[in-house]
């Protein structure tokens, strides 16, 4: 049941990720699937080893939204020529 | 108590950083410093690596327990003083301010 | 234990403990990489309040306190109590350390919720209950109203002093 109830939360915030038109507004939905994600990893496979791929891509997540949030806002910051 | 291996490892840490010249305490306000102290983040390596080994199945039931325990806590005061600021290099908060500025031509 | 209850009250658990911890570790106070503060300006142009804004920026930006609370329960619940909680605590550090943070909520986090799984594996709540609590209480943060929830973070942040200067 845990893991229906995880799947859920994550449809859930992948749909509102969707209909989001602010990218930032979509980097916080992304880390709600990011925890999803992680979590249903460790669930399934119930091993030491699990564990340890769970956390490994969480971390690696949320390195990845730092830069990605990062960039938009450097994005924001440029000044568009029109050739 | 039944972890008495954690303890173990714990205090070996805290009392080689001590004599290792580790501050006990990062400097006030505690939440924004990078000093690596004898309490953090010496003491949680000691917890982690200790964990870790005992997982992977060094740690039966024996006396050679105390003795992994006391050698985990020692290396991890060794590791914590020397080789912590070359792994992890503190970086205080990324300089943004100073790449904002670039000149557009 | 019956598995809905145990839930909740895990939930309730996890929120409290990341949203405290966080707070007294000064996540509202300002950005903590530049990440966060441009998802903290988004969350105020949309009506929200601008501490509350930092504190999403910094959890979607780094390892934190909310982290530190599902990898340490992820860990409780395949390696062991308390061992994986205690491994859970040693890679959120390096992975602190990664992000440009000290680490110190992100430990703490994970720590604290260690002992308390810990201590209430004895009236039956199990970490697979923890890892579906902490999924909820990030939903009721991030995953509903932001501004709204930052409002409410913002309070919280107002009460414990530790709310931003920046504006």
């Amino acid at each position: 049941m845990i893991m229906e109830i995880v799947g859920i939360i994550i449809l859930f915030a992948a749909v509102r990720m969707l209909l989001a038109q602010d990218r930032t507004e979509r980097m916080v939905y992304l880390n709600v699937i990011g925890f999803g994600m992680s979590a249903l990893i460790a669930l399934y496979i119930q091993t030491s080893f699990g564990a340890i791929i769970a956390i490994t891509y969480f971390v690696m997540s949320t390195l990845s939204s730092n830069a990605i949030a990062y960039s938009i806002g450097r994005v924001k910051d440029e000044i568009i020529l029109d050739e | 108590m039944i972890y008495i291996v954690y303890i173990i490892a714990i205090v070996s840490a805290m009392v080689l950083g001590l004599i290792l010249k580790l501050p006990l305490l990062p400097e006030q306000p505690i939440r924004k410093s990078w000093t690596t102290s004898v309490v953090f983040p010496t003491a949680v390596l000691a917890l982690g690596f200790t964990a870790m080994v005992s997982k992977l199945g060094y740690l039966t039931s024996t006396n050679m327990d105390y003795l992994i325990a006391l050698a985990i806590g020692v290396l991890t005061a060794i590791f914590s003083k020397y080789m912590l600021e070359r792994f992890l290099p503190p970086q205080n908060s990324e300089e943004s301010s100073d790449e904002s500025q670039e000149a557009s031509p | 234990m019956n598995e809905i209850i145990g839930i909740i009250i895990a939930a309730v658990i996890s929120w409290l403990n990341f949203v405290l911890i966080d707070t007294w570790m000064g996540l509202p106070e300002a950005p903590g990489v530049k990440g966060a503060e441009v998802i903290g300006r988004g969350i105020q142009k949309r009506g929200g309040d601008l501490a509350g804004g930092f504190f999403q920026g910094n959890i979607v930006c780094s390892p934190d306190a909310s982290a530190g609370t599902l990898l340490a329960a992820i860990g409780c619940f395949a390696i062991g109590i308390p061992e994986g909680g205690f491994v859970a605590a040693i890679l959120v550090f390096f992975g602190n350390r990664i992000c440009a943070d000290p680490g110190y909520a992100g430990t703490t986090g994970a720590l604290t919720i260690t002992v308390i799984i810990a201590a209430t594996s004895y009236i039956g709540l199990t970490p697979e209950m923890f890892i579906a609590g902490m999924m909820i209480a990030i939903l009721t943060i991030q995953g509903l109203h932001h501004p709204s929830s930052s409002k409410l973070l913002g309070k919280i942040a107002k009460k414990m002093g530790r709310y931003t200067e920046i504006k």
